[in-house]
């Protein structure tokens, strides 16, 4: 378990200094483009509400569960 | 608790190594309603409220409260007796569940995070989590790496059985990336690794005169991919498509394909629609209920630990009511949201045995205002 969390720790590392680095490199959408991307249905999660909602009653009625940006808290009806 | 207090550290650290830039913290209050209800007498009400205040060009809190109410009927297991109906009905039972949460939040342009505490108070669970979310913004906002930390420690009461813990901790990475100025994608990993009293108290099966309980591993360790991809179709139009992967040690595994559509159909009213479905297998201890023996190492009865697909379609709304102003509200800073979501499980043996209906049939409903006070 120890050597996991340590290869987990290193990828993360490694992961967050590689996209650091290269991200000059990456798609450069300059601010005044990004319109489109502001609108509320362009969002990852159009409703925040609704989302964590949603999420809440998949992870009552489904066996799996992550995936999610969002923090989402324990309760007893899991 | 050792680990909590390690847990407590880190946004002291992180929030100390800050450095300068643009805050995008706004005062924000949202109010949302929430029901679900299904053809085997699960329903629930909820009511959340959250506040998102700035104290200064870079800090703010953000404080929620929500509370459930959860009815449901009581049912009569029969697999021992060969897996056949009986027609009794439960007794209704309830509960209910508060849910304050209260976070400190930084954001500057470059570094956005937040650390907060958690609690949840139900008749017969407690659960009490910290976490910790830190997002890099790089490349000119078209890049975001972010990292996401929570480490819960619940404890169940249960009348004739000894309290028990169950402890969770879940990280979770996260690379959001600006494809085109019409498209962007998100990818997202999260571990979560589960120990102590990981079943449900209240499942039961009856095998000849003995009613055992549900009996559980103590332990579980799953991961979950997921890929989101948001793009404009037309200019009134996007398109979202979201794919999930999980698996765990309890030889779980399930796939999820999510997608939506939104469609301006003015500057004040956009319409969605979704389409989800969702598939999982068996875990490894599930055996057929009526092979169930009362000295069985693990006893399984719930559904959710069982192959079966879900099936969901909704529809959604968003409102900008514009107008102007009243003495309580600017009506040009609220915006209206809300949507019907249907939800359907396959046919189950494991739900037709504890539930008396072949399938789950649901309805969720949320109806909730954003206001940029």
């Amino acid at each position: 378990m120890i050597m996991t969390r340590f290869f987990l720790l290193l990828a993360l590392i490694i992961s967050l200094a590689s996209v650091t680095a290269c991200s000059s490199r990456l798609v450069r959408v300059q601010p005044y483009e990004r319109e489109s991307l502001a609108q509320d249905k362009m969002l990852f999660t159009p409703s925040t509400a609704k989302a964590a909602f949603d999420e809440h009653v998949f992870s009552i009625m489904e066996a799996s569960r992550g995936g999610e940006a969002s923090f989402q808290g324990g309760c007893g009806c899991r | 608790m050792r680990r909590l207090q390690v847990l407590l550290l880190i946004p002291v650290l992180f929030f100390a190594a800050m450095e300068a830039g643009a805050s995008s913290i706004d005062d924000l209050l949202v109010v949302s309603l929430h029901t679900y209800d299904d053809n085997t007498n699960q329903t629930i009400y909820s009511t959340k409220a959250s506040l998102t205040k700035r104290l200064s060009e870079r800090w703010g809190y953000g404080l929620s409260l929500g509370v459930d109410a959860v009815s449901g009927a009581t049912p009569s297991s029969n697999a021992g007796d060969g897996g056949e109906d009986d027609d009794e009905e439960g007794e209704s039972e309830g509960n209910s569940r508060v849910y304050p949460s209260l976070s400190l939040k930084y954001d500057d342009g470059q570094h956005i995070g937040a650390a907060g505490v958690y609690l949840s108070t139900e008749t017969d669970y407690t659960g009490q989590s910290l976490f910790v979310d830190y997002t890099r913004v790089m490349n000119l906002g078209n890049t975001a790496a972010g990292i996401s930390v929570s480490e819960a420690s619940d404890r169940w009461k249960i009348s004739g059985l000894d309290p028990d813990n169950r402890d969770e901790r879940s990280v979770t990475l996260s690379l959001t990336q600006t494809l085109t100025p019409h498209a962007q994608a998100r990818l997202v990993w999260t571990n979560i690794h589960s120990e102590g009293y990981l079943s449900n108290p209240h499942r039961f099966i009856d095998i000849g005169p003995d009613r055992v309980l549900e009996r559980l591993p103590e332990e579980r360790n799953g991961d979950a991919l997921a890929l989101k991809l948001v793009t404009l179709l037309k200019e009134s139009t996007s398109f979202h498509l979201g794919y999930r992967y999980y698996s765990d040690d309890w030889s779980i595994s399930s796939h999820t394909i999510d997608t939506a559509l939104y469609r301006d159909l003015s500057g004040s009213w956009t319409l969605g629609g979704r389409l989800r479905f969702y598939t999982q297998t068996d875990a490894e201890f599930i055996r057929p209920l009526t092979e169930i023996q009362v000295a069985d190492q693990w006893v399984a009865v719930d559904y959710k630990n069982t192959a079966f697909d879900t099936y969901t379609a909704g529809v959604e709304f968003q409102y900008k009511p514009g107008g102007g102003s009243t003495r309580f509200l600017d009506w040009d800073k609220a915006k209206l949201k809300g949507g019907l979501d249907l939800y359907t499980t396959s046919s189950n043996d494991f739900i037709d045995n504890w539930y008396g209906e072949d399938s789950i049939v649901g309805a969720m409903i949320t109806v909730s205002m954003e206001y940029q006070y």
